[in-house]
């Protein structure tokens, strides 16, 4: 049997995302995946999942989740607080585990994950990925047509997600943590300039690399709106152009002059003229930071970007090989020992990869 | 053909054609497209991911991490001196529409501006069979033309937050069918009852660029047996389909 986990809570909006659907723009159908794509490699590798199995994305505030009947292994991706609480209502027990790290939750016990700190999302990697059938090519939901991950939609209170056939065999294995988790401080955000920068007057260009931008509130995973000084476009070009294609990542400056920065669920193709594309490396810094964050536009190369985009590939492989295993940092949780002791006999205390149970906190 | 080469961002160039929509244009387009696709999906092109057409330009899209842009625009170049050589397969649609008033909110207005009567406006839109020029916007909204110069008016200055569902809709040199519930600045002249996008459907998107659709007038009974049929799951899309050659 398979082992799932129901929603107690879904918190602020979860929903299934894995990297993306790919092959149907053509016809219209938006990328949509984890807006932290990286953060979802490593936290796939934390449990030992292939890189772009598909997990739960969360926004602003976590979820609460129950393993039902088997063990399965999670871990959340972003500094966001953590409660596991076992023991059933009448005796629970609660102690506290941190992101960038793998857990194991038993069947009937309850991790809370909190609201977050620093980002808008996280996610969660689950042992075995979640067993929803793919649409087009991928497990990702997609709101607004109700497609891909569990029914098309936001996770609801009793819903409960089948988990994939290696969940419980990945439970089992030890804990792993990420030492040195990535810091998103945004800064600067690099983007190469065009497709339509010839709508903009050179003048203009050089406003928009100057100013600070702010990301607005009414920002969602369609597009983030920027406020910050208005660009306006040449007289004889307007506002508007023929639809062409956008990526996410595309600055569309409508007629009001204040751009907006296309994300994963932005449409395929759009009618503005876009003054610039934020790079595949930065992107997450818009997508994932805080309404408020405050930053600047840089301008670099099609070419330069690709070199940033293979550097950051191989610090991300640098970061998973950085993975090691959690008891290893010297945290050995007392009741964990208490409980391997009752079941399994002797505990070999040098090879602390056997415990089973959360290797943090409480003691 | 001159193209211009656009850069868009790190993971897509755009290939325009024309400044322009028009029928030559798109055509040139979705040849390309056509080719780069079958030599996508046959792993011919490994980095390029895939490949977007819209009226005048065809966005091609890479893996950074794969491919620069010189080497993208190096290996596209090819398929477009091959230009559109394979487009001879087409798929003509033939979509059933009710042009009821509950279903048609302005084409009272259509008529007074453009100085026809209703049922003129009606049949000089089914006169002309339309070319999908590309898909956007809403998963399998597409894009037709062109319109009769006759019925060409300018979209609505205050658009609708909610068109309904299968609203045939006309603004500029284009009509479309709303494929979902969404926003929208178009005239609705009509209701069709298929779903151009249907995620539980085994052909989720029933349009692509490159076919052809004609529309016919059918009666509000008719429209409501044609839903009652989809509704169960019994409704016949051969008849609303033919393949047809195009020399």
């Amino acid at each position: 049997m398979k082992g799932a986990l129901e929603i107690i809570s879904p918190g602020f909006q979860s929903f299934i995302q894995d990297k993306g659907r790919t092959g149907f723009q053509e016809f219209g159908i938006p990328i949509c995946g984890s807006v932290t794509s990286h953060w979802m490699e490593l936290g796939n590798c934390l449990v030992g999942n292939d890189a772009d199995d598909a997990g739960i994305e969360f926004r602003v505030v976590g979820p609460t989740l129950k393993a039902v009947d088997k063990p399965v292994k999670l871990a959340v991706c972003a500094n966001v607080k953590i409660e596991i609480i076992s023991g059933g209502q009448a005796q629970a027990h609660t102690h506290k585990v941190s992101g960038w790290r793998s857990f194991t939750l038993n069947p009937d016990e309850e991790a809370k994950i909190g609201v977050l700190e620093q980002t808008v999302s996280g996610f969660i990697a689950i042992s075995g990925g979640v067993d929803v059938k793919p649409v087009m090519g991928s497990k990702s939901t997609y709101v607004r047509s109700e497609l891909g991950g569990l029914d098309g939609g936001f996770l609801k209170p009793g819903d409960r997600v089948k988990l994939g056939a290696d969940s419980v065999k990945l439970a089992d294995e030890a804990d792993k943590l990420l030492p040195s988790p990535p810091v998103g401080t945004v800064e600067r955000v690099r983007v190469v300039l065009g497709p339509q920068e010839d709508f903009f007057e050179e003048t203009t260009i050089n406003q928009f690399l100057k100013n600070y931008y702010t990301i607005s509130k009414q920002s969602d995973r369609m597009g983030a709106r920027l406020e910050g000084g208005s660009l306006r476009h040449k007289k004889d070009k307007g506002s508007q152009i023929i639809s062409d294609g956008v990526v996410p990542g595309a600055i569309q400056v409508p007629g009001n002059g204040q751009p907006i920065v296309l994300l994963n669920d932005g449409q395929t193709v759009g009618g503005y003229p876009k003054i610039a594309t934020v790079i595949s490396t930065d992107l997450h810094l818009i997508a994932n930071s805080l309404p408020g964050t405050e930053f600047c536009f840089e301008a670099v190369s099609a070419h330069e970007a690709c070199v940033i985009a293979r550097q950051a590939r191989e610090e991300l492989e640098r970061m998973k090989r950085s993975i090691v295993a959690a008891s290893a940092n010297g945290f050995i949780n007392l009741k964990a020992l208490y409980e391997s002791n009752l079941i399994g006999g002797v505990v070999d205390m040098g090879c602390p990869d056997h415990f089973p149970g959360h290797l943090d906190g409480d003691i | 053909m001159d193209y211009r080469v656009l850069n868009l961002g790190d993971r897509a160039i755009t290939f325009e054609f024309g400044s322009v929509i028009s029928r030559c244009v798109n055509h040139h387009v979705l040849g390309v497209h056509a080719n780069l696709k079958e030599s996508i999906s046959n792993g011919l092109v490994k980095g390029i991911i895939e490949s977007v057409p819209t009226f005048r330009s065809l966005t091609v899209h890479f893996d950074p991490t794969v491919l620069f842009p010189e080497e993208v625009v190096n290996l596209v170049a090819p398929y477009i001196e091959e230009g559109n050589s394979d487009l001879n397969a087409t798929t003509k649609w033939i979509f059933p529409v009710c042009y009821g008033d509950q279903y048609a909110p302005d084409l009272k207005e259509v008529a007074e501006r453009t100085g026809l009567t209703k049922d003129e406006v009606i049949s000089i839109h089914q006169e002309t069979v339309y070319d999908v020029f590309m898909l956007g916007f809403l998963p399998g909204f597409a894009f037709m033309g062109l319109l009769d110069e006759r019925l060409r008016l300018p979209r609505r200055s205050q658009p609708r937050t909610a068109v309904p569902k299968g609203s045939l809709a006309i603004a500029d040199q284009l009509t479309a069918v709303y494929p979902s519930e969404s926003p929208g600045g178009w005239h609705l002249i009509g209701r069709m009852p298929i779903d151009l996008f249907d995620a539980k459907r085994k052909e989720p998107v029933l349009l692509k660029a490159g076919d052809q659709v004609c529309f016919r007038r059918v009666s509000k009974q008719e429209f409501e047996s044609i839903q009652q049929a989809l509704a169960m799951g019994e409704y016949d899309y051969s008849s609303i389909r033919q393949e047809k050659e195009v020399a």
